[in-house]
């Protein structure tokens, strides 16, 4: 199934590329505000999928292209960004997992802009990523029991200004800009990706392919991260676990760039980028 | 005003040493549970400001130490901690005796950052903290003056005007377990276990504070006096953090910031401790430490460990 939120925050089912409206299943889900509207809707699946694939049959939908698509989780409680996720590590001795939370107020949906922000940075680059969105609240997850705490998949680009803050602390704030979490297009349940492992995922920047990996290369898997990341913190319905990036192709954004991600069995992220100072980066 | 959470997180305004309840002048807020009703609160504080002065001069209310309190902002939505944040003094040692020179001020700051912790690791007074099971090589308190902010902002510029975007003020330590992560990083997720952000006793609101850099910050840990600092001594004031934040980031109603400290007088949190926090203005609040796993560290802070080092040194 895929899920979808559009124009003012609007849950919805996408299907054969028409958006219906799941404002109705909500109706017994209490008081919810904008942003905790489709984590409860995740929270309640099992009992409201019923009700939700027979919107499609009610004939009422919109096509997609009419609706403007918001993320699909618009405002997570927590994104837990895997650090150093990346395939160098393996054949080594793994790095150790880490994470760093990015700010909720960073995501942005389809279409949406990444604004640079005008602090002096090295350099604004983009992490095309999988993110894991969870189902269900999980505390001290075993990692043999992690993937029934996954409830669906999406499009993620971590983007961050490097090297500012404090030098070699690595505090990761510099990810958490406004804008800096393109997220989407929509939310592919887990059913769809019964292994998202050997998932392809590119990212063009103005029809130059720069990114270009397979979530297989990853060292942490996604079982292991939801063990390390729930050891720390209870994870909720709704919350977003990205899963790293092979660094790549991983290259710079600049003003007027037209970035497009692609996620197999996902589909297509688009993205613009503004810089009010209209600095220039070499792209390679 | 001083407002808590108290029992079943509800809210309460505290007056001298007694609690007064204010649910029914919040009785139309409607949200969906307890961690959403304080930033409902903050968000809606104009409004609802003299109900919550009416019922605290005409109810008695129960005294303090009948209920329970809570942390009064359970789960903001977004904690952010400023890095560092304070001059450091330097430590030497010479001659057998350990030297401290105030670092130098203005103009020499190291460059300002902060972080992301957990919004799930707060806990409130009265709570045990329990240690993870995680190797940190040790767990350490840092005892921080905390803010709550007040309306939706972003871009401010760091002058006093800044400081009107703060809801209120609130004791916080930030507990960090050390040397977690990827070899020689010092992850920052050794702070956002459960429980690893003890915040009290009330938040109060900003007009009752007029300088939050003139607020004086002490920590005990089993009666021992550990940290006792000014927040004259932050390297980025209050209007500087708030400027720095909200040009990353817009911020919320219900959004939380603590503002760093200094490291020399932090020390260790341990199985059995019983640790103590007074923030001027606001208040004291105490909670416990447990360890599954029993761990031990001598209860001195890093200032004492180099200063008993030296004379360790100097006995040999």
């Amino acid at each position: 199934m895929k899920l979808v939120t559009y124009d003012e925050f609007v849950p919805g089912l996408l299907q054969d590329g028409r958006v219906y409206d799941m404002t109705g299943v909500t109706s017994g889900l209490g008081v919810l505000e904008w942003d905790e509207v489709m984590p409860a809707i995740i929270a309640n699946f099992d009992r409201l999928s019923d009700q939700i694939r027979a919107l499609a049959r009610s004939g009422e939908g919109r096509p997609v292209e009419q609706v403007r698509l918001r993320a699909p989780v618009p405002r997570p409680a927590k994104i837990a960004c895997s650090v150093a996720n990346s395939p160098e590590s393996r054949g080594q001795e793994p790095t150790a997992m880490d994470f760093y939370f990015k700010s909720p107020e960073a995501v942005i949906g389809m279409g949406d802009t990444v604004v640079l922000p005008k602090l002096t940075a090295f350099q604004f680059p983009h992490e095309a990523e999988l993110a894991v969105i969870i189902g269900k609240e999980g505390t001290n997850v075993p990692a043999n029991e992690a993937m029934s705490y996954v409830f669906g998949y999406t499009g993620f680009i971590d983007v961050s200004a490097r090297d500012v803050g404090r030098p070699r602390v690595g505090t990761f704030f510099g990810y958490s800009f406004d804008t800096f979490a393109p997220m989407g297009p929509w939310l592919v349940t887990a059913d769809e990706i019964p292994d998202p492992h050997n998932i392809q995922v590119t990212l063009s920047v103005n029809g130059k392919l720069r990114q270009d990996y397979n979530t297989g290369e990853i060292a942490h898997r996604i079982p292991a991260l939801i063990e390390y990341a729930s050891s720390i913190f209870t994870l909720y319905p709704g919350e977003v676990i990205t899963c790293g990036t092979n660094p790549k192709g991983v290259g710079p954004l600049q003003d007027g760039d037209q970035v497009v991600m692609e996620v197999q069995k996902i589909g297509s992220l688009t993205s613009a980028v503004r810089d009010p100072l209209k600095r220039e980066w070499p792209s390679e | 005003m001083r407002l808590v959470m108290f029992d079943d997180f509800r809210p309460g305004v505290l007056r001298d040493d007694h609690v007064v309840d204010v649910s029914p002048a919040v009785a139309d807020i409607q949200v969906s549970g307890n961690s959403r009703l304080m930033p409902a609160i903050i968000a809606d504080f104009d409004r609802l400001r003299p109900a919550f002065e009416r019922l605290a001069r005409e109810e008695e209310g129960v005294p303090v130490s009948a209920v329970r309190l809570r942390a009064p902002n359970p789960r903001p939505t977004k904690l952010l901690c400023g890095f560092g944040n304070y001059y450091e003094p330097r430590t030497t040692f010479a001659g057998g005796q350990v030297r401290e020179e105030a670092a130098p001020q203005q103009g020499q700051r190291d460059p300002q950052d902060m972080f992301l912790k957990s919004i799930e690791c707060v806990s409130g007074n009265g709570d045990t903290v329990v240690l993870p099971p995680h190797k940190a090589a040790i767990f350490e308190h840092e005892a921080e003056l905390g803010m709550v902010i007040g309306r939706r902002c972003k871009d401010l510029s760091a002058t006093p005007e800044a400081l009107d975007v703060v809801f209120g003020y609130t004791g916080f330590v930030d507990i960090s377990g050390r040397g977690l992560g990827p070899a020689g990083t010092n992850s920052r997720m050794g702070k956002s276990f459960t429980g690893f952000g003890p915040m009290g006793p009330c938040i109060t609101t900003a007009d009752e504070v007029p300088d939050p850099n003139d607020l004086d910050i002490k920590f005990w840990v089993n009666d021992a006096l550990r940290q006792e600092y000014n927040t004259d001594t932050m390297q980025y004031q209050v209007p500087e953090i708030l400027a720095f934040a909200t040009g990353y980031m817009t911020l919320l109603p219900g959004d939380f910031i603590c503002c760093g400290t200094y490291h020399m007088d932090l020390g260790p949190l341990q199985d059995g401790d019983h640790a103590v926090m007074e923030l001027e203005r606001v208040g004291r609040f105490g909670f416990s430490v447990s360890d599954p796993y029993k761990r031990s560290w001598p209860p001195e802070t890093r200032r004492q460990q180099a200063e008993r080092e030296v004379r360790e040194k100097g006995a040999g």
